[in-house]
């Protein structure tokens, strides 16, 4: 079997039951090989999980992905970093005070622990709070999902 | 039902008569027919042994992934939250949890963090006897939650191709959930039956870590000891065996298969093997190079296949693990 890295194929799942799809990179042409052997159809999930597409949604960043750029976030990536306790609320689902991010800035960022780890995707957002404009991280798609949703 | 397992169970049922088994399997909480058959493997002493081991509930055990960490490290991260870890000595990535600390074992940073699986130690061992290697096409035909399946990717740091196929809807979420915490990409995800669903021929391993009764996993839930008949036995043995033979067209010539089910009963294990090996002459057992005990050879005045002595067991009172079969077998076709 090859190791070759063919990076630009995408394969797009329909989620059964659902109307979002599932975007995949499969890391090998092996791989996209022996996936067609098997039948689309049969397949639930295959490679690196991108994302997601839904209605509303235009793409909705995965949680490998958040670990695969992590490291891009020294120089190319939109990141930012929390603190301890910023990782708690986030992991839990919950907004974060700008106070706790370092780095703020608004739109999609990859999230990051004071280790470098990637905690997943967020939003930086400015929300009036009892009168005071506050500038918050709002999770998209956080690593507390594996318990919460995972299955 | 197979002829050699009618045999079998006319002499399970005169053994279960037997006042004296009938007490301890009343003792115990077990059907009379499970312990009849322990006593046929283990004699008297080792069956009081099992039964009173299976009274005791398994310390938890984790498999570090040292795909993502190293497990030194990991076993600082989780003692500064008040865990207390103990390395197995086999096998070699797995911790026994001897107390818990902050938060759930199934919620901590580092298992978001895909740094650890939750897992038997004799289920951990289990892929061992694989010996995956970097570069090889591998089905894993009953694979949810994932456990071997992430470790089957583990053990050829993400290079092999896994095949992992789950016929149940509801188990193949945590399947894929494990796949991605653990961050592994080389794989496809197949929702089907793996004696029906086409899947590619000529692997180089197969892994069947066969559906079966549980007989294994008593201490883990105890209901097991009175929940399954004769007849399920029966029916779950039939199950096995049209499995292990969809293996066996699936690997190439010179291929590995691994059978395993975590369960106590011979039927599931070496008469599995047995059918197999005197139908299938393309069939040889190996060893599996796991610290298992020996297969049974012979079950109630049956002589089975002595190859199959080169398979492994784990037992609860032995070993301090859920109950568990072993079997590796290669395939070479003229
Ligand atoms: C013993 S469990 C496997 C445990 C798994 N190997 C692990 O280590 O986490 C057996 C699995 O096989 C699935 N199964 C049963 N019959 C199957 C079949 N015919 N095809 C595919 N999967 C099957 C069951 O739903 C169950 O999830």
């Amino acid at each position: 079997m090859g190791e070759q890295d063919i990076g630009n194929v995408i394969i797009a799942l329909g989620a059964r039951g659902g109307d979002y799809v599932e975007v995949y990179a499969p890391p090998s042409r092996e791989l996209l090989k022996v996936a067609v052997k098997i039948g689309v159809d049969n397949i639930y999930s295959m490679g690196l999980y991108v994302g997601m597409m839904a209605p509303g949604i235009w793409f909705k960043p995965s949680l490998p992905l958040a670990h695969k750029l992590a490291p891009l976030c020294k120089s190319k990536a939109k990141c930012v970093e929390v603190d301890e306790a910023g990782e708690r609320f986030f992991l839990y689902g919950r907004s974060v005070l700008s106070e706790r991010v370092s780095g703020w800035k608004p739109g999609l960022v990859l999230v990051l622990n004071t280790r470098g780890e990637a905690l997943g995707w967020g939003r930086g957002t400015i929300t009036n709070i009892g009168g005071v404009k506050r500038r918050l991280l709002e999770p998209v798609w956080d690593l507390g999902w594996y318990l919460r949703r995972g299955g | 039902m197979y002829e050699l397992l009618a045999r079998v169970f006319e002499k399970v049922k005169t053994r279960a008569s037997d006042p004296k088994v009938r007490e301890l399997a009343e003792r115990y909480g077990y059907k009379a027919y499970m312990v009849a058959r322990y006593v046929e493997v283990l004699g008297w002493s080792g069956t009081q042994h099992l039964l009173e081991a299976n009274e005791k509930p398994l310390t938890p055990t984790i498999r570090c992934n040292d795909y993502l960490i190293d497990c030194g490290e990991l076993e600082e991260r989780l003692e500064e939250k008040g865990y207390v870890l103990e390395r197995l000595e086999f096998p070699p990535l797995g911790f026994r949890v001897l107390e818990k600390g902050v938060g759930s074992l199934g919620g901590t940073h580092e298992y978001l963090q895909g740094y650890y699986y939750i897992q038997d130690a004799a289920s951990m061992s289990i892929a061992y006897a694989l010996t995956p290697e970097p570069g090889e096409l591998i089905v894993d035909m009953a694979a949810a939650p994932g456990g071997k399946s992430t470790q089957i990717l583990q053990l050829t740091r993400d290079r092999a191709l896994l095949v992992a196929v789950e016929k149940n809807p509801r188990r193949i979420r945590p399947l894929r959930s494990h796949l991605q915490r653990m961050r592994f990409s080389r794989y496809i995800i197949v929702l089907g039956d793996s004696l029906r669903v086409p899947l590619p021929a000529g692997a180089d391993r197969v892994l069947l870590d066969a559906p079966s009764t549980g007989e294994g996993i008593i201490r883990r839930d105890p209901s097991r000891k009175a929940s399954r008949s004769l007849s399920d036995l029966s029916y779950i043995h039939e199950t096995q065996y049209r499995l292990l033979s969809r293996a066996i067209s699936l690997v190439k010539s010179g291929g590995v298969i691994v059978y395993s089910a975590c369960s106590l009963a011979p039927e599931e294990g070496e008469l599995v093997i047995h059918r197999v090996l005197q139908e299938h002459p393309e069939v040889t057992v190996e060893p599996h190079g796991l610290p298992a005990t020996p297969g049974v050879t012979s079950y109630f005045s049956v002589d089975l296949d002595d190859r199959i002595a080169s398979c492994g067991r784990f037992w609860p009172h032995i070993h301090d693990t859920e109950g568990f079969f072993v079997c590796r077998l290669r395939v070479r076709r003229n």
